[in-house]
């Protein structure tokens, strides 16, 4: 297979559209409009960043899987994003730090 | 294909209640569920949980596989008895991006899930780790995935498959990518593929979001009197100018040296002195010249302590 398959990179820069939101992610627009009410979703004047659908998706997941209401799901996703956020900060603050020595006889990686 | 012990998954009794496994579900739910779970292999343990609710939760299902007979250990090789027609239930539970077992296959059919829209077939998701060199250039990179056929007969085939991904310049771990049509198949077309991009730790730079920190080992004469450094970045090697008078934990910035990116990010260089080994009696002279005319004290801040 030589073919090469280009994604759709799911950052802040694209743009799906509501209904491609829902097709996508398998929700309804009910569903995508509680989780926008509830400030899960953050839509924009031109549709969605597309990485609503990343949010979309584990908001589904956390609902059937956890047969969690909206309401806990949007809880949970705030939890989790900040868990996210502070492990973001432990990794910057790390990266930020020295490393000990020893790791500077480690070899380079071949790249 | 193996039989499954759904009892046994679910922590109950063959006779347990409609709400005793409601209740073992949610149990083991809150343990599993691979966006809140801590545990190693959640994302399995989930799926696994996830069919065996899905079967004993729907009176239809569950007396259906109760007529298999308990006669059946976990793992043993199961064919279906014969003249037996797989029960399509209506209205399924579907853990999003889940494709049940074989053996749940043989008995209930596949695709009849997907909450009354056309079935199309699951969601997948992969994970890809990339090196930082291939986040920062941009990369294609195959993956080798195995994918279940439905032959002619219905019977479920594995197929391995390879795909070759793009992996855009200046992707971040946590991002991900999604393939149409790359996922599970079904009726009414396959379902997507999410490539979920993790970066490998590198023995030199860390990466800060879109910034990239490099330690840079100085010499002492280096940092107090000055020196054109060659340091790597991922976009080859360029030249630093080392103030003079450089103190260990100062960071000198390249910018725009980090990940591609609007804006792209800049490469941090953090000094750190290195002290040569006084190893040799000619060292340890040169340190006790210093000692002698320097006459400094690096801990005068402590006061008379």
């Amino acid at each position: 297979m030589t073919d090469v398959l280009e994604g759709l990179l799911l950052d802040e820069f694209a743009v799906v559209t509501r209904a491609e939101l829902c097709g996508i992610g398998r929700i309804t627009p009910e569903e995508l409009d509680a989780l926008t009410a509830l400030g899960v979703i953050k839509p924009r004047d031109d549709g969605y960043p597309a990485v609503c659908l990343g949010l979309v998706r584990r908001a589904a997941r956390l609902k059937r899987g956890l047969e969690a209401d909206w309401e806990l799901v949007a809880v949970i996703m705030d939890l989790l994003q900040e868990i996210e956020a502070l492990q973001d900060e432990v990794r910057s603050l790390k990266a930020r730090h020295p490393q000990p020595r020893a790791t500077h006889d480690t070899p380079p990686e071949t790249s | 294909m193996q039989y499954r012990d759904y009892y046994r998954i679910m922590g109950v009794e063959r006779t347990a209640s409609a709400e005793e496994i409601k209740r073992a579900y949610r149990k083991l739910a809150r343990r599993y569920h691979p966006d809140v779970s801590k545990e190693p292999k959640a994302e399995e343990h989930f799926k696994e949980i996830g069919e065996a609710y899905e079967v004993l939760r729907d009176p239809e299902k569950r007396a259906a596989y109760d007529r298999l007979g308990s006669q059946w250990q976990a793992e043993q090789e199961f064919t279906p008895p014969p003249g037996w027609q797989a029960a399509h239930g209506a209205g399924a539970h579907v853990f999003e991006g889940e494709q049940f077992s074989d053996f749940f296959e043989s008995l209930f059919g596949g695709g009849h899930r997907g909450h009354g829209r056309a079935a199309r077939g699951a969601d997948e998701v992969a994970h890809l780790t990339v090196t930082l060199e291939e986040a920062f250039h941009g990369a294609t990179r195959p993956l080798r995935l195995t994918i279940p056929q439905h032959d002619a007969r219905g019977r479920v085939t594995h197929e391995a498959r390879t795909l070759n991904v793009r992996i855009p310049k200046g992707v971040r771990p946590g991002q991900q990518i999604r393939l149409a049509g790359q996922g599970h198949p079904g009726p009414a077309g396959a379902g997507d593929l999410y490539l979920e991009i993790a970066i490998a730790p590198h023995p030199l730079y860390r990466l800060d979001g879109r910034d990239l920190y490099l330690t840079a080992p100085v010499s002492p004469w280096e940092a107090a009197l000055g020196a054109r450094l060659k340091v790597p970045t991922l976009a080859g090697t360029v030249e630093l100018r080392l103030p003079e008078g450089s103190q260990s934990g100062q960071k000198l910035r390249l910018k725009g040296r980090g990940m591609p990116g609007n804006p792209p990010g800049d490469q941090y260089v953090l000094i750190e002195i290195v002290n040569p080994k006084a190893d040799s009696e000619h060292a340890r002279e040169l340190y006790r010249t210093m000692a002698r005319d320097l006459a400094f004290n690096p801990r005068a801040h402590w006061g008379a302590a």
